[in-house]
Protein backbone atom coordinates (compact mmCIF):
# COMPACT_ATOMS: atom_id res chain seq x y z
CA UNK A 1 0.00 0.00 0.00
CA UNK A 2 1.41 3.08 -1.15
CA UNK A 3 1.33 6.56 0.71
CA UNK A 4 -1.15 7.48 -1.96
CA UNK A 5 -3.41 4.89 -1.05
CA UNK A 6 -3.31 5.69 2.77
CA UNK A 7 -3.98 9.21 2.08
CA UNK A 8 -7.19 8.33 -0.28
CA UNK A 9 -8.20 5.73 2.78
CA UNK A 10 -7.76 8.61 5.12
CA UNK A 11 -9.75 10.97 2.91
CA UNK A 12 -12.43 9.15 2.73
CA UNK A 13 -12.50 8.27 6.56
CA UNK A 14 -12.87 11.89 7.19
CA UNK A 15 -15.85 12.16 4.68
CA UNK A 16 -17.32 9.07 6.08
CA UNK A 17 -16.74 9.96 9.33
CA UNK A 18 -18.54 14.12 8.38
CA UNK A 19 -21.46 12.00 6.97
CA UNK A 20 -22.10 9.80 9.52
CA UNK A 21 -21.45 12.37 12.53
CA UNK A 22 -23.62 14.91 10.63
CA UNK A 23 -26.47 11.83 11.15
CA UNK A 24 -25.74 11.57 14.66
CA UNK A 25 -26.06 15.22 15.34
CA UNK A 26 -29.43 15.49 12.89
CA UNK A 27 -30.84 12.60 15.51
CA UNK A 28 -29.44 13.59 18.66
CA UNK A 29 -30.87 17.15 17.93
CA UNK A 30 -27.74 19.49 18.32
CA UNK A 31 -28.02 20.63 14.69
CA UNK A 32 -31.08 20.59 12.65
CA UNK A 33 -32.23 20.72 8.70
CA UNK A 34 -34.56 23.75 9.35
CA UNK A 35 -34.15 26.73 6.70
CA UNK A 36 -32.11 29.29 8.67
CA UNK A 37 -32.45 33.49 7.97
CA UNK A 38 -30.81 35.27 5.45
CA UNK A 39 -28.20 36.56 8.26
CA UNK A 40 -27.43 33.29 9.29
CA UNK A 41 -27.07 31.41 6.11
CA UNK A 42 -23.48 29.61 5.60
CA UNK A 43 -21.55 31.11 3.00
CA UNK A 44 -18.40 29.42 1.35
CA UNK A 45 -16.05 30.97 -1.04
CA UNK A 46 -12.37 30.01 -2.91
CA UNK A 47 -10.98 33.03 -4.39
CA UNK A 48 -13.61 34.06 -6.39
CA UNK A 49 -13.89 30.35 -8.66
CA UNK A 50 -16.19 29.22 -6.44
CA UNK A 51 -19.05 30.07 -3.99
CA UNK A 52 -21.41 28.10 -2.39
CA UNK A 53 -24.73 29.61 0.32
CA UNK A 54 -26.77 27.76 1.85
CA UNK A 55 -29.65 28.11 4.14
CA UNK A 56 -29.84 24.40 5.44
CA UNK A 57 -26.35 24.85 7.38
CA UNK A 58 -26.10 21.29 8.55
CA UNK A 59 -26.52 19.89 4.75
CA UNK A 60 -23.09 21.34 4.55
CA UNK A 61 -21.78 18.44 6.93
CA UNK A 62 -22.74 15.86 4.37
CA UNK A 63 -21.92 18.00 1.02
CA UNK A 64 -18.19 18.33 2.53
CA UNK A 65 -18.06 15.03 3.78
CA UNK A 66 -18.72 13.64 -0.13
CA UNK A 67 -17.08 15.97 -1.18
CA UNK A 68 -13.72 14.06 0.69
CA UNK A 69 -15.32 11.04 -0.33
CA UNK A 70 -15.75 11.67 -4.03
CA UNK A 71 -11.92 12.92 -4.16
CA UNK A 72 -10.47 10.36 -2.55
CA UNK A 73 -12.20 7.64 -4.47
CA UNK A 74 -11.48 9.89 -7.90
CA UNK A 75 -7.50 10.26 -6.61
CA UNK A 76 -7.01 6.61 -5.76
CA UNK A 77 -8.34 5.49 -9.20
CA UNK A 78 -5.50 3.84 -10.65
CA UNK A 79 -4.17 5.28 -13.74
CA UNK A 80 -3.85 3.56 -16.66
CA UNK A 81 -0.20 4.64 -18.13
CA UNK A 82 0.45 2.19 -20.35
CA UNK A 83 1.61 2.63 -23.92
CA UNK A 84 0.43 0.87 -27.12
CA UNK A 85 3.41 0.27 -29.80
CA UNK A 86 1.84 -1.28 -32.97
CA UNK A 87 3.61 -2.13 -36.47
CA UNK A 88 4.77 -4.77 -38.95
CA UNK A 89 7.82 -7.29 -38.39
CA UNK A 90 9.74 -8.32 -41.41
CA UNK A 91 12.43 -10.95 -40.82
CA UNK A 92 15.09 -11.86 -42.83
CA UNK A 93 14.30 -14.41 -45.63
CA UNK A 94 14.93 -18.02 -44.87
CA UNK A 95 13.94 -17.31 -40.85
CA UNK A 96 11.03 -19.88 -39.85
CA UNK A 97 9.35 -20.06 -36.90
CA UNK A 98 10.33 -17.00 -35.01
CA UNK A 99 9.70 -17.56 -31.55
CA UNK A 100 7.87 -14.71 -29.55
CA UNK A 101 8.80 -14.91 -26.69
CA UNK A 102 12.86 -14.64 -27.82
CA UNK A 103 11.85 -10.97 -28.68
CA UNK A 104 13.11 -8.29 -27.31
CA UNK A 105 12.05 -4.41 -27.69
CA UNK A 106 13.86 -1.67 -25.86
CA UNK A 107 13.30 2.47 -25.69
CA UNK A 108 16.87 3.63 -26.19
CA UNK A 109 17.56 7.49 -26.41
CA UNK A 110 20.12 9.45 -28.59
CA UNK A 111 20.19 12.12 -26.04
CA UNK A 112 23.99 12.86 -25.66
CA UNK A 113 24.69 13.87 -21.48
CA UNK A 114 27.12 16.39 -20.63
CA UNK A 115 29.42 15.29 -17.66
CA UNK A 116 30.49 17.76 -14.98
CA UNK A 117 33.77 15.55 -13.60
CA UNK A 118 34.17 18.00 -10.72
CA UNK A 119 30.69 17.16 -9.02
CA UNK A 120 30.09 14.03 -10.93
CA UNK A 121 26.68 15.71 -12.01
CA UNK A 122 25.20 15.01 -15.58
CA UNK A 123 23.08 16.69 -17.92
CA UNK A 124 21.18 15.89 -20.71
CA UNK A 125 19.63 18.89 -22.96
CA UNK A 126 17.05 17.82 -25.76
CA UNK A 127 13.84 17.38 -27.44
CA UNK A 128 11.85 14.46 -25.66
CA UNK A 129 9.72 13.85 -28.39
CA UNK A 130 12.31 13.37 -31.11
CA UNK A 131 15.11 11.31 -30.11
CA UNK A 132 13.89 8.06 -28.95
CA UNK A 133 14.55 4.77 -31.06
CA UNK A 134 12.89 2.07 -30.52
CA UNK A 135 15.27 -1.43 -30.56
CA UNK A 136 14.25 -4.59 -31.19
CA UNK A 137 16.55 -7.64 -30.94
CA UNK A 138 16.07 -11.40 -31.63
CA UNK A 139 18.65 -13.92 -31.15
CA UNK A 140 21.51 -13.48 -33.95
CA UNK A 141 19.46 -10.00 -35.25
CA UNK A 142 18.23 -6.57 -34.70
CA UNK A 143 16.39 -3.66 -35.72
CA UNK A 144 16.12 0.12 -34.88
CA UNK A 145 13.91 2.69 -35.73
CA UNK A 146 13.35 6.27 -34.54
CA UNK A 147 10.05 7.26 -32.86
CA UNK A 148 8.09 9.84 -31.08
CA UNK A 149 7.07 8.40 -27.72
CA UNK A 150 6.67 11.30 -25.32
CA UNK A 151 2.70 12.09 -25.03
CA UNK A 152 1.21 9.23 -26.86
CA UNK A 153 -0.52 6.08 -25.53
CA UNK A 154 -0.64 4.95 -29.21
CA UNK A 155 2.79 4.64 -31.23
CA UNK A 156 2.58 3.64 -34.83
CA UNK A 157 6.03 1.74 -35.42
CA UNK A 158 5.51 1.34 -39.33
CA UNK A 159 7.43 -1.29 -40.79
CA UNK A 160 10.58 -2.76 -38.82
CA UNK A 161 12.95 -5.03 -40.50
CA UNK A 162 15.12 -7.43 -38.57
CA UNK A 163 18.54 -7.46 -39.96
CA UNK A 164 20.48 -10.74 -39.39
CA UNK A 165 24.27 -9.80 -37.62
CA UNK A 166 25.67 -12.57 -36.27
CA UNK A 167 25.00 -17.01 -37.22
CA UNK A 168 24.14 -19.31 -34.71
CA UNK A 169 27.05 -21.67 -34.31
CA UNK A 170 27.08 -25.25 -33.61
CA UNK A 171 27.40 -25.54 -29.92
CA UNK A 172 31.04 -25.74 -28.76
CA UNK A 173 31.53 -28.40 -26.09
CA UNK A 174 34.27 -26.80 -24.42
CA UNK A 175 32.62 -23.83 -24.29
CA UNK A 176 29.81 -25.42 -21.43
CA UNK A 177 31.41 -26.46 -18.23
CA UNK A 178 29.21 -28.48 -15.74
CA UNK A 179 27.43 -27.21 -12.71
CA UNK A 180 28.68 -28.65 -9.80
CA UNK A 181 25.49 -30.12 -8.12
CA UNK A 182 25.80 -27.65 -5.41
CA UNK A 183 24.33 -25.09 -6.75
CA UNK A 184 20.73 -24.66 -6.82
CA UNK A 185 18.64 -24.80 -9.88
CA UNK A 186 16.31 -23.15 -8.93
CA UNK A 187 16.19 -19.45 -10.20
CA UNK A 188 17.35 -17.00 -7.55
CA UNK A 189 17.14 -13.30 -6.86
CA UNK A 190 20.11 -11.42 -8.56
CA UNK B 1 13.68 14.47 30.33
CA UNK B 2 11.93 15.53 26.67
CA UNK B 3 15.55 16.27 25.56
CA UNK B 4 16.39 13.16 26.36
CA UNK B 5 14.57 11.43 24.04
CA UNK B 6 15.01 13.28 21.28
CA UNK B 7 18.46 12.75 21.91
CA UNK B 8 17.80 8.85 22.19
CA UNK B 9 15.92 9.32 18.31
CA UNK B 10 18.16 11.18 17.09
CA UNK B 11 20.89 8.27 18.26
CA UNK B 12 18.79 5.93 16.77
CA UNK B 13 18.31 7.43 13.43
CA UNK B 14 22.16 8.16 13.02
CA UNK B 15 23.17 5.01 13.49
CA UNK B 16 20.38 3.79 10.67
CA UNK B 17 21.27 5.97 8.33
CA UNK B 18 24.99 5.04 8.54
CA UNK B 19 23.78 1.27 8.62
CA UNK B 20 22.24 2.03 5.00
CA UNK B 21 25.19 3.93 4.09
CA UNK B 22 27.65 1.10 4.78
CA UNK B 23 25.59 -1.27 2.97
CA UNK B 24 27.62 -2.89 0.53
CA UNK B 25 27.04 -2.16 -2.95
CA UNK B 26 27.44 -5.24 -5.55
CA UNK B 27 29.38 -5.64 -8.27
CA UNK B 28 28.95 -4.75 -11.89
CA UNK B 29 29.00 -7.75 -14.60
CA UNK B 30 30.42 -6.68 -18.08
CA UNK B 31 30.69 -8.49 -21.23
CA UNK B 32 30.45 -8.98 -24.78
CA UNK B 33 29.78 -11.92 -27.00
CA UNK B 34 30.13 -12.54 -30.50
CA UNK B 35 29.97 -15.39 -32.76
CA UNK B 36 32.45 -17.15 -34.73
CA UNK B 37 33.17 -14.26 -37.21
CA UNK B 38 33.56 -11.76 -34.17
CA UNK B 39 30.18 -10.46 -34.74
CA UNK B 40 28.39 -8.90 -31.81
CA UNK B 41 25.54 -11.14 -31.26
CA UNK B 42 22.13 -9.17 -30.16
CA UNK B 43 19.21 -10.98 -28.48
CA UNK B 44 20.69 -13.51 -26.51
CA UNK B 45 19.74 -14.54 -22.85
CA UNK B 46 22.89 -14.33 -20.35
CA UNK B 47 22.32 -15.61 -16.75
CA UNK B 48 24.80 -15.15 -13.73
CA UNK B 49 24.50 -18.99 -11.86
CA UNK B 50 25.59 -18.71 -8.61
CA UNK B 51 25.05 -20.52 -5.03
CA UNK B 52 22.06 -18.40 -4.34
CA UNK B 53 20.70 -19.98 -7.82
CA UNK B 54 19.99 -18.39 -11.40
CA UNK B 55 19.72 -14.66 -11.86
CA UNK B 56 16.66 -13.29 -14.23
CA UNK B 57 18.27 -12.86 -17.49
CA UNK B 58 19.82 -9.95 -19.47
CA UNK B 59 19.44 -9.57 -23.37
CA UNK B 60 22.53 -8.62 -25.19
CA UNK B 61 22.05 -5.12 -27.08
CA UNK B 62 22.51 -4.48 -30.74
CA UNK B 63 26.30 -4.33 -29.33
CA UNK B 64 26.18 -7.99 -28.11
CA UNK B 65 26.53 -6.07 -24.81
CA UNK B 66 25.18 -7.41 -21.29
CA UNK B 67 25.51 -5.83 -17.72
CA UNK B 68 24.28 -7.37 -14.31
CA UNK B 69 24.56 -4.95 -11.42
CA UNK B 70 24.56 -5.13 -8.10
CA UNK B 71 25.96 -8.70 -8.22
CA UNK B 72 27.20 -10.09 -4.35
CA UNK B 73 30.80 -9.73 -4.56
CA UNK B 74 33.57 -12.03 -3.17
CA UNK B 75 32.11 -15.47 -4.89
CA UNK B 76 32.20 -17.81 -7.67
CA UNK B 77 29.65 -17.54 -10.33
CA UNK B 78 29.13 -19.10 -13.76
CA UNK B 79 28.12 -17.21 -16.96
CA UNK B 80 25.94 -18.86 -19.34
CA UNK B 81 24.48 -17.50 -22.63
CA UNK B 82 21.49 -19.05 -24.25
CA UNK B 83 20.71 -18.86 -28.23
CA UNK B 84 17.01 -19.16 -27.82
CA UNK B 85 17.06 -22.36 -25.94
CA UNK B 86 20.01 -23.75 -26.51
CA UNK B 87 22.64 -23.29 -24.11
CA UNK B 88 25.74 -21.91 -26.21
CA UNK B 89 28.48 -20.85 -23.96
CA UNK B 90 28.91 -21.47 -19.61
CA UNK B 91 32.18 -20.85 -17.69
CA UNK B 92 32.86 -20.16 -14.29
CA UNK B 93 33.79 -16.27 -13.14
CA UNK B 94 34.88 -14.82 -10.05
CA UNK B 95 33.33 -11.92 -9.19
CA UNK B 96 35.52 -10.02 -6.30
CA UNK B 97 34.40 -5.89 -7.86
CA UNK B 98 33.39 -4.63 -10.99
CA UNK B 99 34.33 -7.54 -13.55
CA UNK B 100 34.62 -7.01 -17.51
CA UNK B 101 34.32 -10.64 -18.87
CA UNK B 102 35.83 -9.64 -22.06
CA UNK B 103 34.50 -10.60 -25.01
CA UNK B 104 32.73 -14.35 -24.96
CA UNK B 105 32.84 -16.54 -28.40
CA UNK B 106 30.67 -18.97 -29.06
Amino acid sequence: MTANDLGAMAGCLCGLLMVIGGMILLYTGAISLNRTSKEEAVSLEFKRLFHLTTHYPALGLFVIGLAFIVTSVTLSRPRDNRITMSGLLTVPAGTTDLDPQDLRLSLESSLKPQFDSSTNGITVDGDPTTMWQVVITYPGMFAAKPVQVLGRRNIPLGSIALVRVAEKPPVNLANIASLPTTIAKSDGGL
Amino acid sequence: MKKNLWLVLLGMLVVCLSATAQRPRGAAVTGVVVDRQERPAPGLAVFLVGPQGRSAPRTTDRYGKFLFTDVPSGQGYFIEVYWGRDLMYRKPIAVQADTNLGVLRL
